[in-house]
C-alpha cells in the first residue's frame, strides 16, 4: 500500500537530492567548457606563433638587396626553430589535455563529491548554483577572528569550473584595513598561498571534497611567512615583552631602564623613586628585601641604608658624649643624671 | 591491487598505485606519507573517516588532505 504524502525531512531531502544533482551537471558542464577553452587557445597561440614566421617568408623574394635578403632569411630560419620549439611544448599540452579530458568529472562523480562534502563540512548548505559551508570560529594567538562562510559558485575562472568567496560571519577587521577579516582573507577572497596547485588539481578533476577541506584547511592556518597583516598587529596593541601576553593600551607598562613593554605581572615598583622597572631591571636589597633599581641614588637611599645611616650616626654621638662627659647636641640623656 | 590514491599535499597528485592485499589504511600512510603525522592529515576512504585498522580493497579511493595549509 503507497504511503500517504511525504514527511518533511523527506520532503527536505528530495530537495537536497534534486540541487545537488542540478548543480553537478552545472559543475560537469562548466569543467567541460574550461577543458574546450583550453584547447582553443592553443590553437589560437600556434597560429600567432606561426604568423611571423609567414610574414618573412613572403618578403624574402621581393627583397632585392642581398645583405636585407640574408638578415631575412636568418630571421626566417630564427622563426622556425621557435615554431619547432613552440610544437614540443604543444605536443606535450596535448597529452596533458588528453589526460584532463580523461578525468573530467561525470555528473555522477560530482554528486558524489557534494553528498560527501555535505556528510563532512559543518554548516554545508546547498542551494541554486550555490554550495558552501561555515568553519569553526578562527582564533590565532589570542586574537578571535569569529566564523567564516565559504561560497562556491558555479562560474569558470581559468582552470576551474567553480569560484569561491570567503565571507566573515562575525567580522574582526584588521584596525587599519578594513577589506581584512584574516591574516590571509583581503576582500572575501582567500590568498591560497602553498594550496593552490592542489586546489586547482582538485577544481579541474571536479574533487569538490577535497577542494572544500583543503580550503578549511587555509582558513584554519596562520601562515607568519606572508599574510595580508601580521595577527600581532590584529589586536591593535602590543606584547608584554616578558611573557608574551597581548595587552590592550591600558594594560602596557613601560620599564623606566630598558625601555620595553611589559603587562602588570612581569613589572615591579623600585621603593625608593617609585618608577615602575621590569623584573630584569630591579633587584632585592640584600639587606631588608625591597625591590630597588640599579641606579646608585635609590640603593643609597634605601630604607635599610637610612636605618645602617642612622644607628651609625647615634653611635658616634654616644661616643662623643662618653669622650666629652656631656651631652651631644642634646640627643642623649645619661641614665641616672640629670642634664643641665 | 590498485588503489585510487589522492594526495591533497604540494602540488596535488592523484593516480591508481598498487598496494599488496591486506594493506591497511594505516600501512598505506606510514608508506607513502613518510615525513607526515597522522594528526596533521585528514584521510578518507571513499570519502568516508576510516580508522587505520580498516583493510583497503581493490578500487578504493584514498585521500590524504593536510589540516594545516599555509596561505599567503
Amino acid at each position: 500500500m503507497k504511503a500517504k504524502g511525504r514527511t518533511a525531512e523527506q520532503k527536505l531531502m528530495q530537495r537536497f537530492a534534486r540541487r545537488t544533482v542540478e548543480l553537478a551537471g552545472q559543475i560537469h558542464d562548466s569543467a567541460v567548457k574550461v577543458l574546450e577553452g583550453e584547447y582553443d587557445r592553443m590553437n589560437l597561440e600556434y597560429l600567432h606563433t606561426m604568423r611571423p614566421l609567414g610574414t618573412v617568408l613572403r618578403k624574402i623574394p621581393k627583397q632585392k638587396n642581398v645583405q636585407l635578403r640574408e638578415e631575412l632569411k636568418r630571421q626566417a630560419n630564427n622563426q622556425r626553430e621557435r615554431l619547432d620549439s613552440y610544437s614540443r611544448y604543444l605536443q606535450e599540452r596535448t597529452e596533458a589535455l588528453r589526460a584532463w579530458k580523461k578525468g573530467t568529472p561525470s555528473v555522477k562523480e560530482v554528486y558524489q563529491e557534494i553528498v560527501a562534502a555535505s556528510g563532512e563540512m559543518n554548516g554545508f548548505f546547498c542551494e541554486k548554483q550555490c554550495i558552501g559551508f561555515k568553519t569553526k570560529a578562527i582564533e590565532f594567538e589570542g586574537v578571535y577572528l569569529g566564523p567564516f562562510k565559504v561560497y562556491v559558485t558555479v562560474h569558470q575562472v581559468g582552470e576551474r569550473p567553480w569560484n569561491y568567496t570567503v565571507v566573515a560571519m562575525d567580522p574582526h577587521r584588521h584596525p587599519h584595513d578594513s577589506n581584512l577579516t584574516h591574516p590571509h582573507i583581503g576582500s572575501d577572497r582567500l590568498c591560497e598561498g602553498n594550496g593552490k596547485a592542489a586546489l586547482t588539481s582538485a577544481a579541474k578533476a571536479g574533487r569538490m571534497f577535497d577542494f572544500l577541506t583543503m580550503i578549511r584547511s587555509i582558513v584554519e592556518t596562520y601562515s607568519p611567512v606572508s599574510p595580508y597583516a601580521d595577527i600581532e598587529s590584529w589586536a591593535g596593541g602590543s606584547m608584554c615583552s616578558n611573557c608574551d601576553r597581548r595587552l590592550r593600551g591600558d594594560e602596557e607598562y613601560g620599564c623606566h631602564d630598558c625601555g620595553n613593554i611589559f603587562c602588570c605581572d612581569c613589572t615591579g615598583v623600585c621603593s625608593v623613586c617609585e618608577d615602575t622597572y621590569c623584573s630584569n631591571c630591579l633587584r632585592r636589597c640584600e639587606t631588608c628585601g625591597e625591590r630597588l633599581c640599579y641606579r646608585e641614588r635609590c640603593a643609597n637611599e634605601c630604607s635599610c641604608h637610612e636605618e645602617e645611616e642612622n644607628v651609625e650616626v647615634k653611635e658616634e654621638e654616644k661616643a662623643v658624649a662618653e669622650n666629652t662627659g656631656g651631652v651631644a647636641g642634646g640627643a642623649y640623656t645619661f641614665r641616672g643624671s640629670q642634664v643641665a | 591491487m590498485k588503489v585510487l590514491f589522492i594526495n591533497n599535499s604540494g602540488g596535488g597528485f592523484a593516480d591508481n598505485v598498487d598496494v599488496a592485499e591486506g594493506t591497511t589504511v594505516g600501512q598505506f600512510f606510514e608508506k607513502k606519507m613518510l615525513d607526515c603525522s597522522p594528526e596533521d592529515v585528514l584521510i578518507r576512504v571513499n570519502r568516508m573517516p576510516v580508522t587505520s585498522d580498516v583493510v583497503l580493497f581493490n578500487g578504493d579511493r584514498v585521500s590524504m588532505t593536510p589540516t594545516k595549509i599555509e596561505g599567503a
